[in-house]
């Protein structure tokens, strides 16, 4: 996100802290999708991500006084969703989660040859990328797709910069092992 | 297939090869992204690895997009949660209230807190440093005024006229010789030794007994060093003095305000009088110069 953006979701911000309603509405705007679906990725259910939508903005609501800029508007409100997506699951049961989840989003963790039916690379990748664990999502989505750099996955995921970066290389590697599997050979590693 | 998995995740990434992910999305610093590049010109192991991560990079973009967004409840759910918070215009006004001492620190972060008061206490340190230095360096006794120094400049004898400060009183005619100058200016040395009410409050008789003839400042020794002041609490001189006979007790009580003096005990026929606010050895040459004058003392001595 350039710096200009960064700088306008700043005043959004000072002017939600005052009670701007109109601001709420274009902060929301311009960042609800993709912390949607960062929420939609962890916790995998499209009616509990959207709760989580509406939970996220409204904690912005209330903290945007508290806001002290150090990082990017997008990373407060990645990590929000975190936690708030991490909270939201440890409510629930594995089996309801496993019931809910079945019939959302097709996960084929445990059924990685099924990749192998894929007409082509990007689909195989797409479901191994589907098949990855939580942890391991949650990190190549932030780096890839959310475009964080490593201080900033560093202070959503809360771990160390470094672990941040050998945890990337070992998602990929999983993600690798998977293609394997599945196969379908790269040439990395 | 288990014991390859095994390998490829006993795997350690290289310092370069872990950031090749941050490279490929561009969110490296410019000093790490050359770093990469430079990497990238020369190792192809290392440039087939990053088109791996360009193909994952673009799929996990690809991925995300599919999701798709969240109703439009979500938002009416949003808002109808945030009417029915508590109004805040009260906090809103306090928080973007200009002044307020507690509101202002209260507005800013935990971290500018601490440089502050890490600033604030290094600045006291260096402040007693700066005054323990010169403590140090002048002598623990005194330590010197500019404007009493020039003061004391200005009553130097080999001073010219052209110093003596601005007073009409005290402004030498260009005629005068280089001795009255001096004379001059030690007797405005003793007028304004002398508590303020003798010089602002002249009567007849008390412009004849403040306004001391040169002989007064004659008699007190040329100040040759600038003149200190303690920073240890002086204290007040004290003079025996003797009042003729028929002195009535209000002229004595006259002379006592005159002066800013106070009766601290007796020697003999003699009061012990201690002058406020005179406190070297000069000031009590010029009391006691100015007391020998006065028409109801018989005798003025320095008392210890």
């Amino acid at each position: 996100m350039s710096s200009t953006s960064e700088t306008a979701d700043e005043a959004l911000i000072a002017r939600i802290a005052q009670g701007d309603k109109a601001a709420m509405r274009v902060l929301y705007g311009r960042h609800h999708v993709r912390v949607f679906r960062f929420g939609l990725r962890l916790v995998r259910n499209e009616q509990l991500a959207e709760d989580l939508i509406s939970e996220v903005f409204l904690d912005v609501w209330r903290q945007a006084g508290r806001f002290e800029g150090r990082s990017a508007v997008s990373t407060w409100l990645l990590g929000i969703m975190r936690f708030k997506a991490l909270s939201a699951l440890r409510r629930r049961t594995d089996a309801e989660l496993d019931d809910e989840t079945a019939g959302s989003i097709a996960d084929t963790a445990d059924d990685p040859e099924v990749t192998v039916q894929k007409k082509d690379t990007g689909d195989a990748l797409r479901a191994c990328l589907t098949s990855l664990t939580p942890e391991h999502r949650e990190i190549i989505d932030l780096v890839y797709y959310h475009e964080k750099s490593v201080e900033e996955v560093a202070e959503i995921v809360g771990i160390p910069e470094n672990t941040v970066k050998t945890r990337l290389f070992y998602a990929r590697k999983k993600l690798a092992v998977l293609l394997q599997a599945a196969g379908i050979e790269r040439g990395w590693p | 297939m288990r014991a390859t998995s095994n390998k490829i995740m006993d795997d350690e990434p290289e310092e370069i090869e872990a950031l090749l992910p941050w490279y490929a999305a561009g969110t490296l610093n410019a000093r790490d992204a050359r770093r990469v590049e430079d990497a990238l010109k020369q190792d192809a192991a290392l440039q087939k690895q990053y088109a791996v991560i360009r193909e994952e990079s673009a799929e996990t973009v690809a991925l995300n997009e599919e999701l798709g967004a969240p109703s439009s409840s979500a938002l009416q759910k949003l808002m109808a949660a945030i009417d029915a918070e508590p109004a805040r215009a009260s906090s809103a006004a306090t928080a973007s209230r200009p002044g307020g001492f507690a509101g202002f620190f209260a507005r800013l972060s935990p971290r500018t807190l601490a440089w502050s008061a890490s600033f604030g206490g290094l600045a006291l340190m260096v402040q007693a440093g700066l005054i323990g230095t010169i403590l140090m360096r002048s002598g623990l006794e005194a330590f010197q005024s500019p404007d009493y120094q020039h003061h004391v400049e200005r009553t130097s004898s080999a001073r010219p006229a052209p110093a003596a400060p601005a007073s009409p009183a005290t402004v030498p005619s260009q005629e005068r010789t280089a001795q009255a100058s001096a004379d001059l200016a030690s007797r405005e040395r003793a007028i304004q030794s002398v508590p303020a009410p003798m010089r602002q409050e002249p009567s007849s008789s008390q412009a004849d007994r403040a306004a001391p003839s040169n002989s007064v400042a004659a008699a007190r020794p040329a100040q040759q060093q600038p003149a200190k002041r303690s920073i240890i609490p002086a204290k007040d001189v004290v003079a025996a003095v003797t009042f003729r006979p028929d002195a009535r007790m209000s002229d004595i009580s006259t002379l006592l305000g005159s002066y800013h003096a106070s009766v601290v005990g007796g020697e003999g026929s003699a009061l012990r009088l201690q002058f406020e606010g005179m406190t070297t050895a000069s000031d009590l040459n010029v009391i006691l110069t100015a007391l020998r004058k006065e028409r109801i003392v018989a005798e003025a001595v320095a008392a210890h």
